[in-house]
C-alpha cells in the first residue's frame, strides 16, 4: 500500500466519524473523563485538580504564542524536513558534474 | 489514556516514575548520539515530537460509542527515532500536556509516560521489527504496529488504574472491567492510527529516501 494512498484512506475515515459524530447526539466526552475519571471514583479513587488550570483566553494565548513559535522552528528547518525542490536538485547535480568534469 | 492529576496512589506513582526514568534517560542519550552523528536529524526529531504532541491531545471522536479518545501515534514516533528517543520524546509530551492542557497529571506522569512510551513504543517498534525481519508483507507489520500499540497503551492505563485501587478485588478483574469500556471508543481509532502509520512511512520512503536512510529505514518500496 503506498503512503499516498493509506494517508488518503485515513483521512476519509476521519472525515466519516466526525461527519457520523456530529449527527448522533453526543457530547465527545474524553475517555480520560467518561472512562478514567468515572473508573477511578467507582474504585474509590479521587481525582484532583490540574496544578496549573489554564482556562479562558489564556489558553488561546499560549496556544498561539506555541503555534507561532512551532511555525517559525519549522520555517527555518524546512528544506532540512521537507527536501529542496526537484529543479534545484537537478542544477545542484549539474553544478557538481560539471566541477567534476572540470 | 491520560491518567489524571491525583488518581494513583503515593506507591504507584512513585514507582512509575522511578521505572520510566531508566527509559527516558537511556533516550536522551540515543537522541543525542544520532545529533552528534548526523545534526540534520534533529529538526526531524523537532517534528515527529509535533506530531505525538498533537496528535496524542486530538479528540477523535467514535460514531460506536459517542465519546472521543486520543491515539497516540506512538508506533510510528518509535519506528522513526528508534523506541528509547520515542519514550524520551513521549515523556516531554506527556509533562508539557499535564502543565498547560490538563491532560494527565504531574503525580500520573511516570504512569502515563510508561504505558504510553515504553509499553506502547517497544511493542509497536517490536512488531515492526518482526515484520521487516521476516517475508511477510511490512505494510501489514505497520498497520499492525500503529492498532496494537493503541491497544497496548490503553490495557496499561487500564492495569496501573486497577493496580493502584483495586483495593481487595482481583487486580486481572479490574484491568479487564476497565479495559472493556476503552473499547467501543478504540474499534475504529486503532484502523485509523494503523493507517497513519503505514502512510507516513511509506509516504517518507517514497518522497524522501534520503530521509529514509538516515532514520535507518529500509527505502526498497516493498508495498
Amino acid at each position: 500500500m503506498t503512503g499516498k494512498r493509506a494517508l488518503m484512506l485515513a483521512g476519509v475515515l476521519l472525515a466519516a466519524m466526525v461527519l457520523v459524530s456530529l449527527f448522533i447526539p453526543s457530547q465527545w466526552e474524553g475517555v480520560d473523563v467518561s472512562v478514567v475519571q468515572t473508573r477511578a471514583q467507582q474504585m474509590g479513587g479521587t481525582v484532583a485538580n490540574p496544578l496549573i488550570n489554564v482556562t479562558g483566553d489564556l489558553q488561546l494565548f499560549m496556544f498561539t504564542i506555541a503555534g507561532a513559535i512551532g511555525g517559525f522552528i519549522v520555517g527555518y528547518s524546512w528544506r532540512s524536513l521537507f527536501g529542496t525542490p526537484a529543479q534545484e536538485q537537478r542544477e545542484g547535480q549539474k553544478k557538481a558534474s560539471d566541477r567534476k568534469e572540470a | 489514556m491520560h491518567i489524571s492529576e491525583g488518581i494513583l496512589t503515593l506507591p504507584v506513582a512513585a514507582a512509575t516514575t522511578v521505572a520510566v526514568v531508566p527509559f527516558v534517560a537511556k533516550g536522551v542519550s540515543e537522541i543525542k548520539k544520532k545529533v552528534d552523528e548526523d545534526p540534520a536529524v534533529k529538526p526531524i526529531i523537532g517534528l515527529v515530537s509535533a506530531a505525538v504532541f498533537v496528535i496524542s491531545a486530538l479528540p477523535i471522536p467514535s460514531p460506536v460509542s459517542g465519546s472521543s479518545a486520543h491515539p497516540t501515534a506512538i508506533a510510528i514516533a518509535a519506528i522513526l527515532l528508534g523506541p528509547w528517543a520515542a519514550a524520551t520524546v513521549t515523556g516531554i509530551v506527556l509533562m508539557l500536556q499535564a502543565l498547560f492542557m490538563a491532560h494527565g497529571g504531574i503525580s500520573s506522569w511516570g504512569a502515563n509516560t510508561l504505558n504510553m512510551g515504553v509499553f506502547g513504543g517497544f511493542t509497536g517498534y517490536g512488531i515492526y521489527l518482526v515484520f521487516k525481519r521476516s517475508n511477510l508483507p511490512l505494510w501489514v507489520g505497520l498497520a499492525l504496529a500503529g492498532a496494537v500499540a493503541d491497544l497496548t497503551v490503553y490495557f496499561a492505563t487500564s492495569a496501573t488504574m486497577a493496580v493502584a485501587l483495586h483495593g481487595d478485588r482481583s487486580i486481572i478483574d479490574m484491568t479487564i472491567a476497565t479495559f472493556v469500556l476503552f473499547l467501543p471508543s478504540l474499534v475504529l481509532l486503532i484502523v485509523l492510527d494503523g493507517l497513519f502509520t503505514v502512510g507516513l512511512f511509506n509516504f517518507i520512503r517514497e518522497r524522501r529516501p534520503d530521509l529514509a536512510a538516515r532514520l535507518g529505514i529500509p527505502v526498497r518500496a516493498e508495498s
